[in-house]
């Protein structure tokens, strides 16, 4: 979907500061980067992906700023599978086997 | 009117805008040269500890189940010397409201907030409340004691496997000093540690070190000791490897007095000044002056 209408829930962009006008004292590689602001609210006009969208956000506060997702959901996870922390609880187990205070 | 929002812009508008959001005016509180007056401040805007009970236990805040952690102590009493070994408990803060103590000092901030009328709280996070618990307990208590990431991660999964708590493994960096400390105490001593967090995705251990490997961080088993930040971690071959790690305190005082210098921009100190220093990070005058001096600012 890469057209919000009227209404929907959408995330938009913006720039807050530019790679170069970073805080001093922020590392150089950061300081490399753009320091970007989403924000996600309701949005108040049909608008594509890329466009400039303005939003009211659950707060009732107004922002506009590049539409880059509508209907945003969290992508984060559990990550791999890690072996070392198996290996921690097979050694774990061991330790404690059959003791009288286990 | 249309306000300039670059940085220099915003860092020049602080003040203002602090006393604007807080409705404190840290001036007032400032002293002649580099102290600051927190009894006077905390007179005007503090709360006693039954006052900030009563808020908190309203806000499903407090009263944090008590917990011993057996296996845990009987894990730790294997590496300890004969009648060695506390009982170590944890206040589980997983449990409050929010899923970690952060909800004891936000309920009182947004119960503050409240009685002075405002509609909403914001908070600027970015993750450097620990840097400042850090920094303010190397400059107020007597001892501050270290560990390492590899040692973290492996307490962590042993509460899990354990005991049954799977927290952290953020809020779990006092747990893992007090299995080291817990060796040193008696047995008949107990050792309560007040941390603990909720996890979840993104917090666990599983994608803390999928994050980490994928950015090149080398992940093996050894003596954590060789461990070398933002390069390596390394879990502890077997538990007695993890040791709890005295901060040098004098580093810390240290930097303490050289942030002073390079924040308030002096040449010179006064005899208040070297009294506020010496208070703030417990050091003896001889100490004091002799940092002082030896950065060029004389004492009048």
């Amino acid at each position: 979907m890469n057209n919000a209408k009227k209404g929907d829930w959408v995330q938009i962009e913006n720039i807050v500061l530019k790679a170069g006008h970073r805080a001093p004292p922020v590392p150089e590689d950061t300081q490399n980067c753009d320091l970007k602001l989403w924000v996600k609210g309701i949005a108040m006009h049909d608008g594509n992906i890329g466009d400039e969208m303005n939003i009211t956000t659950v707060t009732g506060r107004k922002a506009s700023g590049k539409l880059v997702d509508i209907n945003p959901r969290y992508t984060h996870d559990y990550g791999d599978f890690q072996p070392e922390l198996l290996k921690v609880e097979l050694q774990l187990k061991k330790i404690m086997e059959g003791g009288k205070d286990n | 009117m249309k306000l300039d929002k670059s940085y220099e812009a915003i860092n020049a508008r602080k003040n203002e805008i602090i006393k604007n959001a807080m409705q404190i005016d840290y001036d007032k509180f400032e002293l002649p040269g580099i102290g600051f007056d927190y009894e006077k401040m905390m007179r005007e805007v503090g709360y006693t500890i039954e006052e900030m009970q009563k808020i908190q236990l309203d806000h499903g805040v407090g009263n944090t189940p008590l917990i011993e952690l057996r296996n845990l102590t009987a894990l730790a009493r294997k590496y300890a010397p004969d009648g060695k070994g506390a009982k170590i408990l944890i206040k589980d803060e997983a449990a409050n409201a929010s899923g970690s103590f952060k909800a004891r000092r936000a309920s009182i901030a947004v119960h503050h907030a409240k009685k002075l009328g405002y509609k909403g709280v914001i908070a600027a996070t970015s993750g450097n409340y620990g840097a400042a618990v850090a920094s303010q307990a190397a400059m107020n208590m007597d001892k501050l004691v270290t560990i390492k990431q590899g040692e973290l991660f492996y307490i962590t999964q042993a509460l899990a496997i354990l005991e049954g708590y799977e927290r952290g493994p953020a809020g779990n960096t006092s747990l893992t000093a007090a299995f080291s400390i817990a060796q040193q105490m008696n047995r008949d001593q107990l050792l309560v540690v007040q941390e603990t967090e909720y996890t979840s995705a993104g917090k666990h251990p599983m994608p803390q070190l999928t994050f980490a490997k994928t950015n090149g961080i080398e992940v093996m088993f050894g003596n954590p000791e060789d461990e070398i930040p933002g390069k390596n971690l390394i879990f502890p071959s077997e538990p007695s490897l993890i040791k709890a790690r005295e901060y040098d305190m004098t580093h810390a005082r240290k930097s303490y007095i050289k942030n002073c210098i390079n924040n308030y921009g002096i040449t010179k100190a006064t005899e208040a000044d070297v009294d506020y220093i010496m208070d703030e990070i417990k050091a003896d005058r001889e100490f004091v002056v002799a940092e002082l001096e030896g950065k060029g600012i004389a004492i009048e």
